[in-house]
């Protein structure tokens, strides 16, 4: 064997360790928070919402100042139907889970309430370049940090579930009327549904569960037998959306 | 050395004029973004990447694509690319700021870009395009500016340059590898989620990069009395040939994939592209195939490759049709539908179109001035 | 080796003493490029310096509107001023970031002095860390306080906004944000 081959495998190994060493350190990095403490989910049970009432969305949209969209009194450019911000909204049954239906799902075809999944290994945190954006290690939760937040977009690719919004415009052009108490945007940062972390803060349930007058949005720490959201899931067929792709969405319906 | 771009005739005045004009114009729209926001642009919830990143996406192609000059030159002692390698060099120079200032008009919030230096997230893919395209930026300007500094002092270049041009040839192979990354590792997005999407960037970039280089030199052998010769710009055609080639195999390759599988999810982008989305991308994906159609065929044959009129023909189709798919049809088609399975229609505004003009002039006006002092300094040689 | 005449002898030769250089006919003719240069120089740099100075906000020493009702800050008045930035800012990472909220500080008398119980020990007492909930309690209009010395700094221009307060409402409906 003559030098030359053999410091090509020589070097051609050591690459080899180096990329996979790499590899792992990117994984480990990439993978931080991933396991929570405690595992919070929202159960909807699509027996019960039939995506026909606008309570849950009204309520959060009001609670956080969410900018649906524009406000006709203000003179200038504003954000076009497709620009505004939707934290909780409705989506038909195949739009949520077009993998999932079939020509005679019969009554299962009704509308369903889609949010953020706060998934087990959400996308859009792994390609976030300034961590903005995360998943909190005490609860699971995926949030947003707005100060941090540059407005590249990129956890708007990445979300299969396209739950993220993007402010494009300055959001208090867009509102009503401005809830004290929690923080509106500022033009240019990415925004979505928190599980209400302010609320869960004072020992509140989320805003959507409380408005819902049929009491078919059940939420708790999966890792509690007892929370109502473990109930909820105990002897029903249930679903996820899109579980092929492995994100582990912590949004689960009841069929 | 940079004083030589302060001399020239008056076509050369008008054109830098012409492009200061564009500029401006473009800095007054982008001022109006930064007030108002991105909903100045087209983009919305749905598409929320457009024309901005489809033309950083392209043009980290035509940077990379100045290996396809250096590689045959230095690795194979290819003596027609003598006098080009500085060209190709010089083009990857712009063609890095462009992509930079791309990204940087696209941002929400670009005052906050150093937060992307100052909370590293190796775990984001944009973190190493932002490395790699640095990285690519400096070897590319140092090894152009010292070759040519070497040149015009009629000495050998310093030794260390050396190692620095083998480097740059796998970055540049890197910068459209991570930035083909920034697309296939995402769930969800049928058209994106390919293996073959970082050859196939690479492939259509070693086809529009060259070809534009051959536009390029066909404009400074009009202008000035630098000439890298027919027979650099011949085998120029030759390797855009066979890029396309590959190119148009890797497309087709998909369409096979999305069709033969018979999964909707894959097929409902191309269908938007060719068939269900509005007029003008339809449009513009069409004539991205005849124009890749109408390109290969002069340049598959000797008689119109080899002569230089027909082969800028061809050069101008393969550029036309490599924009038209990666500046355009790739970021669009790829965000359409929407996870949801919902068609929002993207166009871009009039205030979008001019501030991504605005960067490619200033891309034209630094690709000018770079040339300009290159050829002066060639000129010089030439006469002396 | 060669001495040190023929050294010199060759400087000379290549740099002869009688050397006329070039004459100035191409410096000449850039005069008036190089003077309109040096105007347009001057010119922005002037517009800007009289952007800021020129409105006369620099004249007025600002005036606070300090709380009624409480006479001691979160932390020593020399402290906040100078540093009230890095507070707010450390507040915010750690409060979205850590998820820590509360924070004890010792409490302070009106001259900022740290009190301390009989027995000496300093007196502490738990503050939340809000901008909202605990700077805007006592400071509860910022265009009287804030603005104040932002304007005179030059932080904002006159009729503009810290940026807190893109996002962040302020309670007092009289601030009028």
């Amino acid at each position: 064997m003559d030098r030359g081959k053999r410091n090509f495998l020589k070097i051609a190994g050591l690459t080899g360790v180096g990329a996979y060493v790499g590899l792992k350190g990117v994984q480990a990095i990439g993978n931080k928070g991933t396991k929570a403490k405690k595992k919070l989910a929202l159960v909807i049970d699509t027996r019960k919402c039939k995506g026909d009432c606008p309570d849950c969305i009204t309520a959060c949209h009001r609670e956080h100042n969410v900018a649906e969209r524009h406000n006709p009194n203000f003179k200038g450019p504003g954000p076009k139907a497709a620009q505004g911000i939707k934290w909780i909204w409705v989506s038909t049954f195949a739009g949520a889970f077009h993998e999932q239906i079939h020509e005679r799902t019969g009554k299962r075809k009704e509308p369903v309430v889609v949010l953020c999944n706060h998934c087990d290994d959400p996308p859009c945190t792994r390609v976030c370049p300034t961590g903005a954006t995360w998943k909190r290690k005490e609860d699971g939760i995926v949030t947003i940090d707005m100060h941090r937040c540059i407005g590249c977009r990129f956890c708007m690719a990445a979300c299969p579930y396209g739950s993220r919004s993007f402010n494009f415009s300055d959001p208090r052009r867009s509102l009503k009327a401005v809830k004290p108490g929690f923080p509106t945007r500022t033009t240019g940062v990415v925004e979505k549904c928190n599980f209400c972390v302010e609320r869960l803060g004072e020992g509140l349930l989320p805003a959507c569960v409380t408005a819902c007058t049929k009491k078919a949005m059940h939420f708790g720490d999966l890792n509690d037998k007892n929370s109502p959201a473990s109930k909820a899931l105990m002897g029903v067929h249930s679903i996820t959306r899109k579980p092929i792709l492995g994100t582990g969405p912590e949004v689960y319906y009841v069929l | 050395m940079l004083e030589k771009a302060l001399s020239g005739s008056k076509t050369y005045w008008a054109w830098i004029f012409a492009l200061l004009v564009l500029i401006g114009i473009g800095a007054g729209f982008y001022l109006y973004q930064l007030n108002e926001g991105l909903v100045v642009t087209g983009l919305n919830r749905d598409v929320s990447w457009g024309l901005y990143i489809a033309q950083f996406t392209f043009l980290v192609g035509v940077a990379a694509s100045a290996v396809m000059v250096v590689l045959p030159y230095y690795l194979h002692d290819y003596k027609a690319f003598g006098k080009l390698t500085l060209l190709g060099e010089f083009l990857a120079i712009p063609a890095c700021i462009m992509c930079m200032l791309f990204i940087f008009v696209d941002m929400g919030r670009p005052d906050r870009i150093v937060y992307v230096f100052m909370h590293p997230s190796p775990n984001s893919v944009m973190f190493w395009d932002t490395l790699v395209l640095s990285g690519y930026l400096g070897l590319n300007a140092v090894i152009g500016w010292t070759m040519l500094n070497a040149e015009r002092k009629d000495t050998a270049p310093p030794r260390w340059v050396k190692p620095l041009i083998y480097l740059s040839i796998p970055w540049a192979v890197s910068i459209h590898t991570v930035t083909a990354f920034l697309y296939q590792g995402l769930p969800g997005r049928g058209f994106w989620m390919t293996a073959i999407m970082a050859p196939r960037f690479l492939a259509s970039a070693f086809a529009a990069g060259p070809s534009f280089l051959i536009l390029m030199v066909l404009l400074v052998r009009k202008f000035t009395k630098f000439d890298p010769g027919n027979a650099a710009l011949r085998k120029l055609g030759q390797i855009v040939t066979y890029a396309m080639f590959v190119s148009v195999f890797f497309f087709l390759m998909e369409v096979f994939t999305v069709y033969y599988s018979n999964i909707p999810e894959h097929k409902h982008h191309f269908w938007f592209l060719f068939v269900g989305g509005p007029l003008y991308l339809k449009g513009a994906m069409w004539l991205f195939v005849a124009l890749a159609v109408i390109g290969l065929a002069i340049m598959v044959n000797p008689a119109t490759r080899n002569n230089i009129t027909t082969l800028a023909v061809g050069a101008g189709c393969i550029f036309t049709a490599s924009w038209l798919e990666k500046g355009l049809g790739l970021v669009i088609g790829g965000f359409t539908p929407n996870p949801l399975g919902e068609y929002t229609t993207y166009t871009p505004t009039f205030p979008e179109i001019a501030i991504a003009v605005m960067v490619w002039c200033i891309g034209f006006l630094i690709l000018t001035v770079l040339y300009k002092v290159a050829t002066a300094v060639k000129e010089e040689k030439a006469l002396s | 080796m060669a001495d040190d005449k023929d050294i010199e002898k060759k400087e000379e030769e290549w740099a002869p003493t009688d050397y006329k250089y070039p004459q100035t006919e191409d410096a000449r003719s850039d005069m008036p490029l190089i003077v309109l240069g040096l105007l347009v120089f001057v010119a922005l740099m002037l517009g800007a310096t009289m952007a800021n100075r020129g409105l006369g906000t620099f004249r007025k020493k600002p005036v606070l509107e300090l709380p009624k009702n409480e006479k001691s800050c979160v932390r020593s008045v020399e402290f906040m001023r100078e540093n009230h930035m890095k507070l707010l800012n450390d507040w915010r990472d750690q409060v979205v970031r850590d998820g820590v909220r509360k924070e004890k500080i010792p409490r302070r008398d009106a001259k900022g002095k740290i009190l301390k119980d009989a027995g000496g020990k300093t007196v502490y007492q738990t503050i939340e860390r809000s901008l909202t909930k605990t700077c805007l309690r006592c400071h509860d209009n910022p265009k009287t306080f804030c603005d104040s010395c932002h304007l005179y700094a030059g932080v904002i221009r006159p009729g503009g906004n810290i940026v807190c307060f893109d996002c962040h409402i302020v309670p007092n409906p009289k601030a009028g944000r």
